[in-house]
């Protein structure tokens, strides 16, 4: 298995983007007069972000910049650690529209088999948009249909086949209570608590076997059941995150709530629980279930002490949650705490932070540099770099403008220029 | 006298038949019809702005409103709304924005007959500092029926809110949504050309009615004889042909923005506008000639095929050969922030911030026409005024009061309660 993982990835390596440069194994390179956003330490006005391979090597004010390294002037750039999107469809869905390029719904209303990265679509043309918005690592989560969904991919935004691409190619597993999974095989809240519990039972059951058979229904809940994996549960209204807490209670799992409309109500007892929330900064009141969402939302719930990460809860839209975030701020929630909810703190959810979510000697070099601050909508994103490799902020949006508006208008940028 | 608006606990300001003048002093005046005004003042009274400018002698007895450090921008004008008629929460028994599934072609319905004008999504817009929205029926029929102009003049009712004066909308709908609805069930259209086949015909059908009732109405009384027969679809079609409708189409693609030019070409109607319009900047310099109205998104998209290609420079290049380009929203929550989305033409297509606000406010004014009255800060036109905490383009930027005719529909220190309720 492992030699034929090694070949794969081997003849994978002709077939490298354009645009994605090869990174040696050592190769070096400085990003000197940058501003950095370290997330984990405080900012850094002027600095130095040394890379190694695909590690980071240095960074601050005061970093020796060694003779072989290649060096980049930062001036006028900021550097941040590639930002999290904790729910997407990415990967899953194209154009939802059309069948064939949609794989995100699987019938059934329980379905904990069903595995993001299997149907993964690296070639997918949202990938290079949502890495051009910083977005450098994504939760792609199978359909929200089904009481229980399948198993997520925690995948960055760039790699030639799912197995580099993927940070944890099983991340956590799904759950959905409310209105979406009444639309999906139960007819009440009833229906979808007793379906969850039922599978949660007969994991339990299938772990005190000792001659348990492979299961590949059960054995993802039995992970969640042993701590390996959390269940994230889709839920906003009061009662909906009241049935995850109380089936966490009795089943003793990790639980992280996603959603979460009526989170701030009970934000103590997520916090004294250690349930952290996937917050999606631009909910609206607009359904029964999400009627009393707020835009200070998340600052209630980081006040309380609940651990919070962003997720855009889209596809094609996914590049618009950090233009989204501005939201959350302009509503009281501290810029660093929402800098932290899109690097360090879904790291931590996902238990990823020994590699990824801040700027730190020893850590992935996963990172992008914007003009500007990297919250405001009106800074571009202008080089991404992940695992130390360099992405050019190009996309098929790129070669649709320079195909058609060029030719016209040639002061239009097609793409941000360093 | 100095009075802090959040202090005096009034609602209604300076609005329509108030003789008091508001002043809005020492803020950032960005009136979309020239330079900002780094400390400047505008004042209003009676629902009309009366003066913009650096220094202003407030009356006695005048309102005036500190606006220090704040930015004070013409309200927001959405061209692409389905408020009232798709009302939160979105509930089948709510919902009433396509009448959809029967008939494919349906000019007759209108949409002020099914606004609900306590929508709370209203008060949320509003509190995106947008004052007039273009209210659209649906696209699942071809033809989906008449728009309204509205005010947000929160708490009035439907027939309170129109916007008085404001041509008359009819909506079009081309493309995948009416072929889905109606191909889906075995039905015509099917396919584009079923789609232009129909509009070709209830045109052509429009164009004999309106002819009749034209001879009937210019017939001298004792030559008229029996009227012609009444049928409310082609009337309201005939008025398409007359003039007195714009027709705003739902489109994506080129190859319809070609044909519904070539059918207002052959017919004499009034193109509006491509509402959505993705495919816009394959066709940038035809739009500009023609002059015809483009509502696009600033970087939404994918949902659909035809949906697909779009790039976020698409407003900044037919800007650049002076189109009539603008954004819209959709969706509530794009109509609250507006002025984000123009914030991205910006990052995205290298527009200027000026023209980047026309295309929220001026531009789109134009579009619907009624821009002798709305979209700039000028004396003169209705006191239909947005104040902002930040810059607008400002992604940490909330807007602090709202007044549309000079009344104050939104303020962020007096709506608290609500606020804590919503945002």
């Amino acid at each position: 298995m492992i030699a034929l993982l090694a070949s794969a990835v081997l003849m994978a390596a002709p077939l490298v983007p354009a645009g994605e440069s090869q990174a040696g194994a050592e190769r070096v390179v400085a990003i000197r007069d940058v501003r950095i956003l370290p997330v984990a330490t405080p900012p850094i006005e002027q600095g130095v972000l040394l890379i190694r391979g695909d590690r980071i090597a240095g960074v601050g004010a005061d970093v020796t910049i060694p003779p072989d390294a290649e060096v980049i002037d930062g001036a006028g750039l900021t550097a941040a650690p590639g930002f999290f999107d904790t729910y997407t469809g990415i990967g899953l869905i194209e154009v939802a529209g059309v069948p064939a390029s949609n794989d995100s719904q699987e019938p059934g209303g329980v379905t904990p088999q069903l595995r993001a990265a299997d149907a993964y679509f690296l070639d997918s043309e949202l990938i290079p948009l949502v890495r051009n918005a910083g977005t450098l690592i994504v939760l792609s989560v199978p359909g929200d249909r089904n009481v229980v969904a399948g198993q997520s991919a925690l995948m960055r935004t760039a790699g030639t086949t799912v197995e580099t691409a993927a940070v944890k190619e099983v991340a956590a597993v799904h759950a959905n209570l409310g209105e979406a999974s009444k639309g999906g095989g139960f007819r009440t809240r009833m229906g979808a608590a007793a379906a969850l519990r039922q599978i949660l039972g007969q994991a339990r059951g299938h772990a005190a076997r000792d001659d348990a058979p492979p299961n590949h229904r059960l054995d993802p809940v039995v992970r969640v059941l042993r701590g390996e994996l959390p269940l994230v549960v889709r839920a906003h209204r009061r009662d909906d995150i009241l049935i995850a807490l109380r089936l966490s209670e009795e089943f003793g799992f990790r639980l992280v709530l996603a959603g979460g409309a009526d989170a701030p109500l009970i934000a103590d007892e997520l916090a004294a629980r250690e349930v952290p929330v996937l917050v999606q900064p631009d909910l609206q009141p607009s359904t029964m279930e999400t009627a009393g969402v707020r835009y200070d939302n998340a600052t209630h719930l980081s006040r309380a002490g609940v651990r919070l990460a962003f997720q855009s809860n889209e596809t094609t839209l996914s590049r618009q949650l950090v233009p989204n975030i501005g939201l959350t701020v302009a509503y009281g929630l501290p810029y660093e705490e929402a800098l932290k909810a899109l690097t360090l703190y879904p790291a931590q959810i996902f238990g990823v932070d020994d590699m990824l979510g801040s700027l730190e000697v020893g850590k992935e070099a996963t990172f992008f540099l914007s003009r500007g601050d990297p919250l405001q909508v009106r800074s571009p994103v202008v080089s991404v770099y992940v695992k130390g490799r360099h992405y050019e902020p190009r996309s098929y949006q790129t070669h649709l403008c320079e195909t058609f508006i060029t030719p016209v208008q040639e002061s239009i940028p097609c793409q941000p220029t360093r | 006298m100095a009075v802090a608006l959040a202090s005096t606990g009034v609602g209604v300001l300076g609005h329509a038949g108030q003789e008091r003048q508001v002043v809005i002093r020492d803020a950032t005046i960005l009136p979309v019809s020239g330079e900002p005004l780094s400390r400047g003042s505008v004042s209003f009274r009676d629902g009309v702005i009366t003066a913009v400018g650096a220094a202003i002698t407030a009356d006695s007895d005048a309102l005036v409103v500190d606006g220090t450090d704040r930015y004070v921008l013409p309200g927001t004008v959405d061209v692409h709304s389905h408020l009232g008629v798709s009302p939160w929460p979105w509930v089948p028994g709510n919902s009433d924005v396509n009448e959809d599934g029967g008939d494919p072609l349906t000019p007759q319905l209108r949409a002020i007959d099914a606004f609900d004008s306590s929508d709370p999504a209203l008060r949320w817009v509003a509190a995106g500092g947008v004052t007039t929205i273009m209210v659209l029926p649906g696209s699942a029929n071809v033809v989906g029926g008449q728009g309204a102009v509205m005010k947000l003049r929160l708490g009035r009712s439907a027939e309170e809110m129109l916007f008085e004066g404001a041509p008359g909308v009819m909506k079009m709908a081309l493309g995948e949504n009416p072929k889905a609805t109606y191909g889906g069930r075995g039905r015509t259209p099917s396919t584009r050309m079923g789609v232009m086949a129909l509009l070709r015909d209830a045109l052509s059908q429009a164009q004999g009615y309106r002819a009749r009732w034209d001879a009937w109405n210019a017939a001298p009384e004792s030559e008229r004889g029996a009227a012609p027969g009444f049928d409310p679809k082609l009337d309201a079609l005939a008025d398409v042909l007359r003039g007195e409708i714009r027709v705003h189409a739902h489109t994506y693609r080129r190859d319809e923005f070609l044909a519904l030019l070539q059918l207002s070409d052959e017919f004499g109607f009034e193109l509006g506008s491509f509402q959505h319009a993705m495919d816009a900047y394959r066709l940038g310099p035809e739009l500009a000639r023609r002059g015809v109205g483009v509502a696009v998104y600033a970087d939404a998209f994918g949902r659909k095929l035809e949906h697909w290609e779009q790039v976020p420079q698409t407003a900044a290049f037919l800007n650049s050969l002076g189109a009539l380009v603008t954004l819209h929203s959709d969706f509530p929550f794009f109509a609250q922030r507006l002025h984000t989305e123009a914030a991205k033409l910006v990052r995205y297509g290298g527009i200027s911030e000026g023209d980047a606000l026309k295309t929220i406010t001026l531009s789109a004014a134009r579009l619907i026409g009624v821009d002798r009255w709305v979209g700039t800060l000028e004396a003169g036109k209705h006191a239909d005024i947005a104040v902002y905490d930040r810059h607008p383009f400002d992604s940490f930027a909330r807007v602090e009061k709202t007044f549309v005719d000079g009344e104050l529909v939104f303020d962020r220190e007096r709506d608290r309660a609500w606020l804590e309720r919503t945002p």
